[in-house]
């Protein structure tokens, strides 16, 4: 019954399309005294729009799907929501108790570039462990090795290693899970 | 399969099809219940939305499934507003692969070029 299953490839498409723009402006934003590069607030600013209107979307898509059920999937999905908000609050915590100890700025950058993304990519590991989706699964290991790959890279070309792979890795999944709910729509 | 059986018998349904979930309403109905995993419940405004049926006509069909003890109607209170959760029992459940099998069956018997009629499956 596809009106009570949350369609996990329009969520991928959607944080495809926040990623890719948002870390490309990051990356330009960080760029400076190149010909292309922008002010770092505007790039800031702007990604967070971006990530902001990602995440209403996502939140009013599931809501629209799974208002009024009850029951083991709905605490499931409820704890599991919970787990976003608590692991960037314990992320951005950290960051803040690593600023307190003095950490540089351009480690500051590093840590708050690269641990949202580890956070995403573990996430996105228990999110298929939890409802069997290996799509998911994929992709949470993909964000962790992107994520660790970038952080190695530094600023500011981690922030175009962030918009190409992992920006395209939600676009790949999102097309994949697509293709895949085609199929087993054909197949009924 | 006994309480299948049985209504089959009693009412001599010839293909086998059980009369209760054999109405398009309540084919819907049953399967979207049957959609949501076990132990999970849907209110009934979210089922009027999701299968497009007036509130009375709902109510009619979802007696007759309770009537056959098919269907579990919890009735609880959201704050001050009452609210009414449905689920499909074991046996409704039951009732409806049991349903799907039979029509199952009954498609593959009206094909002749079936793998399973053939030999070649």
């Amino acid at each position: 019954m596809r009106q009570l299953d949350v369609d996990s490839a329009l969520l991928y498409l959607c944080w495809g399309a926040a990623w890719l723009p948002g870390y490309s402006l990051l990356y330009l934003g960080s760029s400076e005294g190149k010909d292309a590069s922008i002010p770092l607030a505007v790039a800031g600013w702007a990604f967070a729009g971006l990530m902001v209107a990602a995440l209403v979307v996502t939140a009013a898509h599931v809501y629209s799907r799974v208002h009024g059920l009850r029951g083991p999937s709905s605490t499931q999905g409820t704890m599991y929501g919970l787990s976003w908000f608590l692991a960037f609050a314990a992320m951005t915590g950290l960051g803040a108790g690593l600023a307190r100890a003095g950490m540089s700025d351009e480690v500051g950058d590093l840590y708050f570039f690269g641990a949202p993304g580890i956070v995403v990519g573990l996430l996105y590991l228990a999110g298929g462990a939890l409802w069997l989706d290996r799509t998911m699964y994929a992709l949470g290991a993909w964000l962790l090795a992107v994520f660790t790959a970038a952080t190695l890279l530094g600023t500011p070309a981690a922030y175009l290693v962030a918009a190409g792979l992992g920006g395209g890795g939600f676009v790949v999944a999102g097309l994949w899970a697509r293709t895949r709910q085609r199929g087993s729509a054909a197949a009924m | 399969v006994g309480s299948h059986a049985t209504a089959r018998q009693r009412c001599g349904d010839v293909t086998g099809l059980d009369p209760v979930i054999h109405a398009e309403a309540r084919l819907r109905l049953t399967a979207t219940l049957a959609a949501l995993p076990p132990g999970d419940r849907i209110s009934f405004p979210r089922l009027q939305e999701v299968l497009a049926m007036t509130a009375g006509n709902l109510s009619t069909h979802l007696r007759k499934l309770e009537d056959a003890c098919y269907v579990q109607v919890v009735k609880t209170h959201r704050g001050r507003t009452p609210a009414t959760y449905l689920n499909l029992t074991p046996r409704g459940r039951r009732a409806f692969e049991a349903y799907t099998e039979a029509v199952r069956q009954l498609l593959d018997g009206s094909d002749p070029d079936t793998p399973g009629r053939t030999g070649v499956g």
